[in-house]
């Protein structure tokens, strides 16, 4: 079996949006110093890079992302935190999120201030590794509204022209009209972000975004209005199929949909998904779907559902207008955890007006009683001292945790290894080291676990 | 110098070729296939018609489907080394990049390509169907593609040009284009497709192909017995035969003879009521495996490919009410059964042998009709026939259907009832919907074609009360789902 560090191309994208060049280097010396300790991947890798560039957005894949392991999908992507008035968030500790840390390790050093941590599942990881690098770091401003193009041999940043005034499915659409053949993964800033709305949150190629963290408003700051991850290239490690796959069976129907919503939210918002439910779908790799397509009246074809906390925040505030909500929320680029705390209690056909209405209010303030202005709207806007950053010990993650003992750290190693934190957390009994099983090369003086274990306390620390 | 898996037109066998980045190694070529091009007048291709082989496929369905791509990395990752799975790639000698032989694969260079339309929820895997009559094959300029006696289409890769012409002439567009330029088509890993073991949800399943169906093995000497019966040993007395007490009639006759006579006969009704009873029993089964002229048309249609097509407005149905219609009028006109005399199933036995001079005129009419084969099977009887008609009638409100269960079919991967049904009357329409098509039992003759070729179980018999499709069977790996935790299947 090839050592952990095989499955990595060792290169990185460096994209500078100000300069407008974009080139694939070797991995910087001070990564590669840490790989004689860590395993440098996912927001481990993110951690160490935020050192060395400031300011930076990176996206990191792990070791196992694009590998015939289950749930190899994920993408992680760091950036400076902005303020965000709705940030759950999910302590990297074991137990619940209000339960305090008892094995974080606090002792570490922090290389980087505070950051937020977006994951992306589908096929993004896979993407960026299709297209000949591990990780992609992007810096500076650009003058003019960009878009930054990731592909094997054509990495490109592009004037994106007219596209900076589309909402999110016509940027969608957009892209699809453009490259017919391709296969590419999107992250897009939609309309709330390049207003500035503390509630946007990025845009992906279905109905619902994953961003808790204000990723949207770093990107709109930075003049990118999509990355475009776009790999055809060869995946490390992808015909190493793990034997869990084999032993894995499958989850059939929307069942898994079903469960992560039971972990995020009890049993209202199963009740109001049950009414709405088509089919599951699934990211690269995985036999246990958690996605669904929700099948509303109101939108032929269907919504493909990727955030359960979002799913559930909206069915909590306006469970008869849930379809519209997150279909505004998906077409603004809206962060729908944030944009239901305007939702409680108003009538379903304003439910549109209201979400709208955030493109263009300011922040709550302690004079006004309701920004929205919205009739039946009993929502206010958050006050701008009750937006905080993202708390320092809280990655803004989506990912819901687990109620149980070591679920924290499950989910730590998933954002490191490039495996489904969700499907980590949800498949408990069966041990980390079977994710890994195979790779451990024993070179470095410490076991692979140890080496990985070392990798989430860097990756926590990080953002202490 | 390390081997390659590609090969590319030009290189003679064993030639080293510097390995492609993403993909695994490839080794001394082998002997050519031989290439072979449909000849209508060769034997193997009327032995395809008359007594198919086997014909593995792999079947789709999409409702199963999540999209997850474990079927593109399977495939992209296949060990073509292992001479079981692939004969065009035998192994030289040791691969020297381990981690290239063994680690890097690409799905772009996968054989199959999940389509996904994440906006509306469809997943479609585009895969070669194998088809009997590839026109990718017709369409290679370099003769590069070939269907071997398993009826598995391949892509010679030292023919190859890499032109792209065969996936210009797919319907499915189902070869598809590797990272380095090749064309790579699915070989249905000789009989073991790593794809279908991959998919987690069963989406994917394969199926080696019957050889021949029990109904079909059945039919055919049916057909053939009624047609000596009626033919040779009964000549002429299909019209009306007498069997004892026993008076059994053609409907049509019985109805033109009343329309000419204008009398009727307890006698002759009763004679009419057997056919009747029967279709009211077993739908037209009369006609798909009794009628001596069906047999013929049968026949004729397995040996005459269908080249042509009939005019929109010769296709429809409706005609043969408009036939039947006519014939009882001009018979009232005329005073005679007027349509018995031109009757290609009354000519058919009446005809035969030293019957008449006459008689052996009106065989003219037979090829006249039997050409129709050549646009649609059983056009005769789909357009025209009048005693057909009056069948038809009475099978619409018969006690029996064909109903076809959209959980077990396969849908629009398959498509086999469609292509097969002599009638044309399984929707594919309905089929790429992915919902349960409505047969129209006046239209069915009961050549259980439909039944015998599906491999999926998803064609059956049931009485018109009937609600229920075929249950469904769940595939072993969704059998363990469950909503909360779904870990009872790890072991």
């Amino acid at each position: 079996m090839p050592p952990i560090e095989e499955l990595f191309h060792k290169k990185i994208v460096v994209a500078d949006s100000a300069r407008g060049t974009v080139t694939i280097e070797p991995w910087p010396k001070a990564l590669s110093d840490e790989t004689a300790r860590i395993i440098p991947g996912g927001s481990a890798a993110a951690a160490v890079l935020s050192g060395i560039y400031d300011g930076a957005l990176i996206l990191a894949t792990g070791p196992l992302t694009g590998t015939m392991t289950p749930g190899s999908s994920l993408l992680v992507a760091s950036c400076p935190v902005g303020p965000a008035p709705e940030n759950p968030g999910v302590a990297m500790h074991d137990g619940p999120p209000d339960t305090p840390a008892n094995d974080t390790p606090e002792s570490l050093p922090s290389s980087s201030g505070a950051r937020t941590l977006v994951p992306f599942l589908l096929r993004h990881g896979p993407a960026l590794k299709s297209a000949g690098a591990d990780f992609a770091v992007i810096t500076g401003k650009a003058a003019e509204p960009s878009i930054l193009i990731i592909a094997d041999g054509r990495s490109r940043i592009e004037p994106a022209g007219k596209l900076a005034g589309y909402d999110v499915p016509a940027l969608r659409m957009a892209f699809r009209a453009r490259m017919p053949e391709s296969r590419y993964s999107l992250i897009l800033c939609g309309p709330a972000a390049r207003n500035r709305s503390p509630f946007a949150s990025v845009g992906l190629e279905v109905g619902t975004g994953l961003d808790r963290g204000a990723l949207a408003s770093w990107m709109a700051n930075s003049n990118l209005v999509a990355v475009v991850l776009a790999g055809g290239g060869p995946l490390p490690g992808a015909a190493r199929r793990n034997p869990l796959l084999n032993s894995m069976g499958a989850t059939s129907g929307v069942g898994g949909f079903l469960e992560v919503l039971d972990q995020t939210s009890g049993g209202s918002a199963k009740t109001t998904a049950g009414k709405l439910l088509g089919r599951p779908a699934a990211c690269h790799i995985c036999p246990r779907p958690c996605m669904a397509y929700l099948r509303p009246a109101i939108v032929e074809g269907g919504i493909l559902c990727a955030d359960h906390e979002g799913f559930a925040a909206l069915s909590k505030a306006c469970p008869d207008a849930l379809p519209r909500a997150l279909l505004t929320c998906a077409r603004l680029g809206l962060n729908p955890v944030a944009a239901s705390s305007i939702l409680h209690g108003i009538r379903p056909e304003l439910v549109g007006a209201a979400l709208e209405g955030l493109l263009t209010s300011p922040l709550g303030s302690e004079n006004s009683e309701n920004v929205l202005s919205v009739p039946g709207s009993t929502g206010k806007l958050p006050q701008s001292d009750q937006i905080a950053p993202i708390r320092a010990e809280a990655p803004s993650t989506p990912v819901p945790l687990w109620p149980y003992d070591g679920a924290g750290k499950r989910l730590a190693a998933g954002l490191v290894l490039g495996i489904c934190p969700i499907l980590l957390q949800r498949l408990p009994d069966v041990a980390l080291e079977r994710w890994i099983d195979g790779l451990d090369d024993g070179e470095k003086g410490l076991s692979l676990m140890e080496r990985l274990t070392s990798a989430i306390a860097i990756a926590i620390a990080s953002r202490v | 110098m390390e081997l390659s898996q590609h090969t590319r037109k030009g290189e003679t066998p064993g030639t080293l070729i510097p390995p492609e980045p993403g993909h695994r190694h490839h080794t001394r070529l082998p002997a050519p296939l031989e290439v072979r091009k449909p000849s209508w007048s060769s034997w193997s291709f009327c032995k395809d018609r008359i007594i198919p082989g086997r014909r593995p496929r792999m079947v789709f369905d999409p409702d199963r489907c999540t999209g997850c791509g474990l079927c593109e990395a399977a495939c992209a990752g296949r060990d073509d080394s292992n001479p079981g799975l692939a004969k065009l790639q035998i192994p030289l000698e040791p691969l020297k990049n381990e981690l290239d032989a063994s680690c890097h694969t690409n799905p772009e260079a996968a054989r199959l390509r999940v389509l996904r339309e994440e906006s509306s929820g469809t997943n479609f895997v585009v895969f070669c169907q194998h088809c009997l009559d590839p026109v990718c094959l017709p369409a290679c300029p370099q003769r590069a593609i070939s269907r071997d006696e398993k009826g598995i289409v391949r892509i010679d890769g030292r023919l190859c040009a890499g032109c792209g012409l065969c996936i210009q002439a797919c319907p499915e567009a189902a070869p598809q284009r590797a990272p380095d330029g090749s064309i790579l088509k699915c070989d249905l890993c000789d009989g073991n497709p790593l794809c279908v073991e991959a998919c987690p949800q069963k989406a994917l399943a394969y199926s080696p192909g019957k050889a021949l169906g029990w109904i079909k093995l059945l039919r055919w000497p049916v057909q053939a017995s009624a047609f000596l019966l009626f033919v040779v040993v009964l000549i002429g007395t299909v019209c009306s035969l007498t069997v004892g007490e026993l008076t059994l009639a053609c409907p049509l006759g019985l109805l033109q003879n009343i329309a000419a006579s204008k009398i009727i006969l307890l006698t002759t009704i009763i004679a009419a009521l057997f056919l009747i009873g029967l279709t009211l029993a077993a739908g037209r089964f009369a006609c798909g495996w009794l009628c001596p002229f069906g047999f013929l048309l049968d026949l004729f249609g397995k040996i005459v490919p269908q080249r042509f097509r009939l005019p929109g407005f010769l296709r429809t149905r409706l005609a043969k009410y408009g036939v039947a219609g006519a014939a009882l009028g001009v018979s009232g006109a005329v005073g005679y059964q007027a349509f018995c005399t031109l009757c290609p199933i009354g000519t058919v036995c009446r005809s035969y042998g030293v019957q008449s001079v006459v008689g052996g005129a009106e065989l003219a009419i037979l090829p006249a009709i039997a050409a129709l084969e050549v646009s649609e099977k059983r056009s005769w009887c789909r357009y025209l026939c009048p005693v057909g008609a009056l069948l038809a009638l009475c099978a619409k409100v018969g006690l029996i259907k064909i109903v076809i269960g959209a959980s077990r079919c396969k849908k629009f991967s398959c498509m086999r009832c469609a292509e097969t049904c002599p009638m044309g009357i399984v929707p594919e329409s309905d089929l790429r919907e992915g919902v349960s098509p409505r047969i129209d039992m006046s239209e069915c003759i009961m050549c259980m074609r439909c039944i015998d070729t599906c491999p999926h179980g998803a064609v059956k018999i049931r009485f018109r009360w009937q609600k229920t499709a075929p249950s469904e069977k769940r595939p072993p790996g969704a059998a363990c789902s469950s909503h909360n935790g779904g870990d009872r299947c790890l072991r």
